[in-house]
């Protein structure tokens, strides 16, 4: 359940006890439910309304809200998923958890801290090392949580960030277990990125084939197969054909949509790479360049393209371009992986 | 063209001299008119002080003189780019009808000078003004006050004077008929200049001040009176104008459209145009006003002048109308709801207009450009919030939309700086541009951050129209900054994803101009990368919008890169593009028309495998023809001759010339209308180009000598014509200059008469030459007007003639020494006129340059003793610049004469002409080689000694018939070239080492040996010493 968002609570039910407990559940699709929580698990929540027990799958729920959580938990939620991870971190600081006795809400806040300490550092802004800390310690302490396959996921990303690919698939694969297709599909492009970077380019080749034959008619796995043919173009680049990765890559891009902005992001680093292994100097610096002009939002992939751009910018006799770029890539990801390099 | 103004002033003299005394002085003011009115101003200037210095000139006469002078200074000074240059000028008039006045205070054109003075004056003071610091203020200031003086005076004594004269003039009595109307003339044109001074001492105020606004309302006022008196002339129109921009400046607007209304509501006719043309632009710039705000009558003003007269014009005052109609649809279009279908259609409006006006420098160009790029931008969340529909929306802004309201605040103001950089150019303020100019790098540099923040905020619900406001604004910024890269990316970006859109065609234009930008900026070898990108963005155009007009101006860049590439094919295949009926078409048949002629003249010149052949050759030269006739024909229909056009009809002239016929180039030169030849002889502005006008008489001066029969005459007036001008135009070293444009003159020759002996057409090339030594045998034999550089131009087309027959390839012709013969003449009789010019005199290196010309002519005509007596005087100075190249000359020209005169060889190796000192004035190359034998500077020199020298033993001994002296001789030629193997064994290089191997390899076969070349020399080196 990537993206498990959860409503802004009513301030007035904070003053409600458990015994009248109204969590509420908005599903992807139809009504919200209220009722008691009952038992979780990483693939199941279960609510409990009257006498009824409703079983709810995780990938099937779009929000969930406790009965009793502070208000500041909830602006946190949504401050997390607009991307303002540093109000969020804020607003849980303000939380005296101490005066919260339910162990979900408790669950909840340790999750949120966790994946805002992980998106900043992912951001080049944060640190990896506390980050990293919070991710495993919930990873650790809450196997049954609804929130488990995300902190996995979270895990991985963060550890690619470190250049730690092998302990990243770890993570992946654990993602990978999760029952439903779409997950499995993320996990196998997630994967298959840990391999490339581990340079176990047939094996990264064969996880992104695993992605291409997935049957469905789910659209979101549809932006998966791309991202697994992006990765393939990739893993032949790295086995040295370049040319054909070359055209693989313009052919994805050709053929998805401009705003599909993160796919275009990758692919054109994808691009940048493979040019720079076939020697192509220019059309790297033109590929990186459309990252850093048009889909800078991605701090992981404008920071790759910002460091490939220090180098590229001078190779056109452009030194101030090239020291701009460093610039901005030590200003906006000082604790970037690319920053350091 | 001095002799034929010459002629005409002998003639006017003479007539002076026969006509009665009492009708002396009309003729000489009717004739100095004409001179003005052709802008021969320097010639009439040289009448006059003829006239003054001439006894037999009547008095009249002489007292008209200064008066007339000042007339000639003051239309001279209109020419004047430079605006204190022009003062200056100005001030001279004005000092000549002072002395005018001075002199003849009861003249009866004294009232009329006075008139004139404090015009002058006038126009004096704006010239002062114009460009100057603030602390010139004052100074222009008192130069009205004095110009206000003279006018008020002026105007009291021709009031007076009209007094004087009947109201009623008998209708028998012409002349005082003709003085009163003279006078009339003259009063209102004081009255006219009292409140222009007003306007003027008013900008002299701090703007918007109250001293200001005090001066315009007297000016105002004085217009006004004058528009009362004078209603329905034009002198009393045009004070309306001017009382309509007095409360413009004071910002009493509706004041001032009741006078322009009226002056653009005025009869529709020929006369009435021009300030018809100024009612409505000044009408549309108050209506456009922000205090106004009245686009839609702004509009209907427009439509009545486009429908009129308005719609073909280019003049300042027609483009300021179209931009300020785009101003008031474009504002219009945003006082509509956003969703409103109007909208779209009056921003259309607005495009249409200013896009005109975008394309053709001039005073709104560049707000005009700033206009396109705002209105090419898909409209954002600001309009619609404007509009008041979108509220929600609004509410909801993200990061993106905060950023972006940002970057529209920030584009106002780039609109603003722009208009006032502008104005400043317009003024030529160098501080206020440098300040602007800042101001707009820093605004451009905020906008573009706040987009960047734009976009790096943006998320899955930013829409697509946002999204590309903000990319288009960042191609148009990276290309107005010169980041190509940038602007590329962003604009092709655009161009393929979003091709419907406006964003999308106007990006696909950046994108190519930046491409092409990147491949001229690319200092690499090999420009593929920037290449491929041209032409891929190019075709993608082609392809997308083929009817295009984003197709056509494609068109017209790819035409201009595939020529810089040479790619005349593609070239050729892209102006077929641009459909036959486009109004660009012709334009573009010029420019391709030129190109490839001028890549015909480069490719002509190539040598070795550069060069195509001459097949080749001749079908580029058609082809660049029958482009140049296509587009002329096209372009001449319309009224205004530009310089494209003059420029494409100079270059046809050109390829008729050397396709031999001359009579067509004639023809061309000689058009009335577009003939450059006509044109440059007019003045006309669009071949005011020095560069332009020397061309044009070069190639004159080459078709009347080539042609047949030859048109002598013409070809002297215009050699007049083309000194006349070098000297006029002011250069430090006219004569230098002129030498420098009859040597590239030869020059041109010499490659015409190459390429017709490489291309076998003999009959052309004897017939060309022959026209030339007929012409050049005659400006030698001028007993005047045969100047320095006339000479040396005869002299140097003489040689190049010599050389096109001894070097152009194939057999040298028996014609060459007798032209290098001519040649030697001419430059003798240069070296003549130059030793009598002191200037000349005084720089030695010139003389002995020329003697040192004479003595290569005598050497390649086989003149051998005159060459070494020309080198003489050369040699026989203290070392000079050229003395060591003359001591090598006077060997080579021994070593010359040696085939014919055996024993000059050893003249050559060991020099000649002992002087006082017993010690030798000709070195020969013994010397030459011990004198740059340590001078690695100088060691192509000493190798070229040294090979000359073991060549002329060779070639000695090879004449020799004693078999046993030929071979001493042989074994010291041999033993030179060990020696120089000994000092040097790289020899001097690769080619220098081959050459001494060729040699080498004779001696030995001579010798009788075997032809090991060097391999002896390596040996020897690597046994052990003698004992």
């Amino acid at each position: 359940m990537k993206q498990v968002i959860v409503l802004v609570a009513c301030v007035l039910l904070a003053a409600s006890s458990a015994a009248s407990a109204n969590d509420k559940i908005k599903p992807l699709h139809g009504s919200q439910s209220s009722g008691k929580l009952g038992a979780m698990s990483p693939t199941e929540i279960v609510l409990e309304v009257g006498t009824t027990k409703k079983k709810l799958a995780v990938n099937e729920i779009d929000s969930v809200l406790f009965d009793g959580e502070p208000n500041e938990l909830a602006q946190a939620r949504i401050a997390v998923h607009a991307g303002r991870d540093r109000d969020a971190v804020s607003m849980l600081a303000k939380i005296d958890a101490s005066k919260i006795d339910r162990p979900e809400i408790l669950q909840d806040i340790e999750f949120y801290r966790a994946m805002a300490a992980s998106h900043l550092a992912l951001a080049g802004t944060g640190s990896k090392a506390d980050a990293g800390k919070k991710l495993f310690a919930f990873e650790k302490a809450h196997r049954t949580s609804f929130h488990y396959f995300e902190a996995c996921e979270a895990l991985g990303d963060l550890l690619m960030g470190l250049n730690k690919f092998a302990e990243a698939e770890s993570f992946y694969n654990k993602l990978a277990a999760a029952p439903w297709p779409e997950y499995k599909a993320r996990a196998g492009v997630l994967s298959g990125r840990a391999l490339l970077g581990q340079r176990q380019f047939d094996r990264a080749s064969a996880k992104f084939d695993d992605v291409l034959a997935i049957d469905s008619d789910d659209k979101k796995i549809d932006g998966h197969k791309l991202a697994a043919r992006l990765g393939k173009a990739a893993a032949l680049a790295g086995a040295g054909k370049a040319d054909e990765a070359i055209r693989q890559t313009e052919e994805i891009i050709a053929q998805t949509d401009p705003e599909n902005q993160e796919l275009h992001a990758r692919a054109y680093n994808v691009l940048g790479n493979c040019y720079l292994a076939a020697g192509k100097k220019k059309d790297a610096l033109l590929a990186f360049l459309h990252v850093d002009l048009l889909y800078s939002r991605f701090a992981d992939l404008h920071a790759e393209a910002l460091a490939n751009l220090a180098t590229l910018w001078a190779d056109v006799d452009k030194a101030d371009r090239a020291e701009q770029a460093r610039a901005t890539l030590k200003q906006k990801y000082p604790t970037s992986a690319w920053a350091q390099k | 063209m001095k002799r034929v103004v010459g002629k005409l002033l002998c003639s006017v003299a003479a007539l002076l001299s026969a006509v009665p005394l009492a009708d002396a002085v009309e003729p000489v003011s009717q004739f100095v008119a004409a001179l003005r009115q052709r802008k021969y101003f320097d010639e009439a200037m040289d009448y006059l002080a003829s006239l003054e210095r001439a006894p037999s000139a009547d008095i009249a006469t002489q007292q008209q003189l200064a008066y007339e002078r000042a007339f000639v200074l003051a239309d001279s000074a209109k020419l004047q780019r430079d605006p204190q240059a022009r003062a200056t000028q100005l001030a001279r008039a004005g000092d000549s009808l002072r002395t005018f006045l001075a002199e003849h205070p009861d003249h009866e054109l004294a009232a009329s000078a006075s008139g004139r003075l404090a015009r002058l004056t006038f126009e004096q003071a704006l010239a002062d003004s114009t460009g100057g610091p603030d602390s010139s203020r004052e100074r222009t200031r008192q130069l009205l006050f004095e110009s206000a003086d003279l006018a008020k005076a002026s105007e009291a004594d021709l009031q007076k004077r009209l007094e004087q004269i009947p109201k009623l003039v008998p209708a028998s009595d012409a002349a005082l008929a003709a003085d009163k109307q003279r006078l009339s003339a003259d009063l209102m044109e004081a009255r006219l200049l009292r409140p222009n001074i007003d306007y003027e001492l008013a900008r002299t105020q701090p703007a918007g001040s109250s001293e200001a606004k005090k001066q315009f309302r007297s000016a105002a006022a004085g217009f006004a009176a004058l528009y009362e008196s004078y209603r329905t002339r034009s002198t009393g129109l045009l004070a309306r104008l001017w009382e309509g921009r007095c409360y413009q400046e004071v910002g009493e607007l509706t004041l001032a459209l009741g006078c322009f209304r009226e002056l653009a509501e005025l009869p529709a006719s020929a006369e009435t145009r021009a300030l018809r043309c100024k009612g409505v632009r000044h009408a549309l710039e108050c209506l456009t006003d922000d205090r106004q705000r009245n686009y839609q009558e702004a509009i209907e003003f427009s439509e009545r002048w486009d429908k009129d007269a308005g719609a073909a014009a280019t003049d300042p005052d027609s483009m300021a109308i179209r931009y300020l109609t785009a101003v008031a649809y474009d504002r219009q279009a945003n006082s509509l709801p956003a969703k409103d279908p109007n909208r779209k259609k009056l921003a259309g409006q607005a495009r249409q207009f200013v896009d005109a006006v975008a394309r053709q420098p001039g005073e709104y160009q560049v707000q005009a450009k700033v206009m396109l790029v705002a209105l090419a931008a898909p409209k954002t969340k600001k309009d619609e919030k404007s509009s008041g529909k979108s509220e929600k929306a609004a509410a909801k802004a993200s990061g993106f939309a905060e950023a972006f309201e940002k970057v529209n605040d920030l584009l106002q103001k780039v609109e603003a700086n722009a208009a006032q950089l502008q104005a400043a150019r317009g003024k030529s303020d160098a501080a206020e541009i440098e300040k602007l100019e800042k101001e707009k790098s820093a605004l451009t540099a905020q906008a573009v951050a706040s987009l960047h923040t734009a976009l790096g905020a943006s998320d899955a619900k930013t829409s697509t129209d946002d999204l590309n406001a903000a990319r288009w604004y960042l191609c148009y910024f990276a290309w107005d900054q010169g980041n190509d890269y940038d602007a590329a990316l962003m604009g092709e970006f655009l161009a393929r994803h979003y091709p419907d859109s406006e964003a999308g065609r106007k990006g696909a234009k950046v994108a190519l101009a930046a491409y092409v930008r990147m491949y001229g900026a690319s200092k690499d070898d090999d420009k593929s990368f920037e290449a491929d990108h041209v032409e891929r963005m190019a075709d993608w155009i082609f392809k997308q919008w083929p009817d295009r007009e984003e197709s056509e101006t494609a068109a017209i860049t790819m035409l201009n890169f595939a020529i810089a590439q040479k790619k005349f094919d593609r070239a050729v295949e892209y102006l077929n593009k641009i459909a036959v009926t486009s109004p660009r078409r012709a334009q573009a048949e010029l420019r391709a028309g030129q190109a490839l002629w001028s890549a015909c003249l480069r490719a002509a010149q190539a040598t070795g495998d550069d060069r195509p052949g001459d097949a080749d050759l001749d079908k580029l030269q058609d082809r660049a023809k029958e482009i140049l006739e296509a587009g002329i024909a096209k372009s001449e229909k319309n009224e205004q001759v530009d310089a494209t056009l003059v420029a494409a009809v100079l270059a046809l002239a050109q390829i008729e010339v050397e396709s031999g016929a001359s009579d067509k180039a004639i023809q061309w030169l000689e058009k009335p209308k577009i003939g450059p030849l006509t044109l440059v002889k007019a003045g006309n502005p669009a071949v005011n180009r020095d560069a332009f006008i020397t061309e044009t008489y070069k190639l004159a001066l080459r078709a009347y000598i080539a042609v047949t029969p030859q048109q002598l005459p013409k070809a002297e007036e215009v050699m007049d014509r083309l000194e006349k001008f070098v000297e006029k135009k002011g250069d430090a070293a006219p004569s230098i200059n002129l030498t420098g444009i009859y040597i590239s003159l030869g020059r041109e020759l010499q490659q015409h008469l190459q390429a017709l002996r490489k291309s076998g057409k003999n009959r052309e090339l004897d017939n060309v030459s022959k026209a030339f030594e007929v012409f050049l045998d005659r400006v030698m034999k001028r007993e005047t007007g045969a100047s320095y550089a006339s000479l040396n131009w005869v002299g140097e087309t003489y040689y190049n003639l010599g050389l096109s027959f001894a070097e152009g390839g194939g057999t040298p012709s028996l014609k060459a020494p007798g032209f290098f013969e001519k040649s030697a003449a001419g430059y003798q009789r240069m070296l003549e006129v130059a030793e009598k010019e002191p200037k000349l005199t005084a720089q030695p290196d010139t003389l002995n340059a020329i003697r040192a010309r004479i003595a290569d002519c005598y050497r390649r005509s086989g003149k051998y003793e005159e060459a070494i007596k020309a080198l003489l005087p050369v040699l026989k100075e203290k070392p000079t610049p050229v003395y060591l190249s003359a001591q090598v000359q006077a060997a080579e020209t021994y070593q010359a004469e040696g085939l014919v005169k055996p024993a000059a060889y050893a003249l050559a190796i060991n020099g000649s002409q002992p002087g006082k000192d017993g010690k030798n004035v000709i070195w020969g190359w013994g010397k030459i080689s011990k004198m740059t034998v340590n001078n690695p500077k100088l060691s192509t020199v000493f190798h070229q000694a040294r090979l000359n020298m073991a060549e002329a033993r060779y070639n000695f001994a090879m004449a020799e018939k004693d078999t046993a002296k030929q071979a001493k001789i042989l074994e010291a030629a041999k033993q030179d070239l060990w020696f120089t193997y000994k000092l040097h064994p790289e020899l001097g290089g690769p080619e220098t080492a081959a050459r001494y191997e060729r040699l080498l390899k004779q001696i030995q076969k001579s010798l009788g040996g075997d032809e090991t070349g060097l391999s002896e020399f390596k040996q020897r080196d690597t046994e052990p010493a003698a004992t």
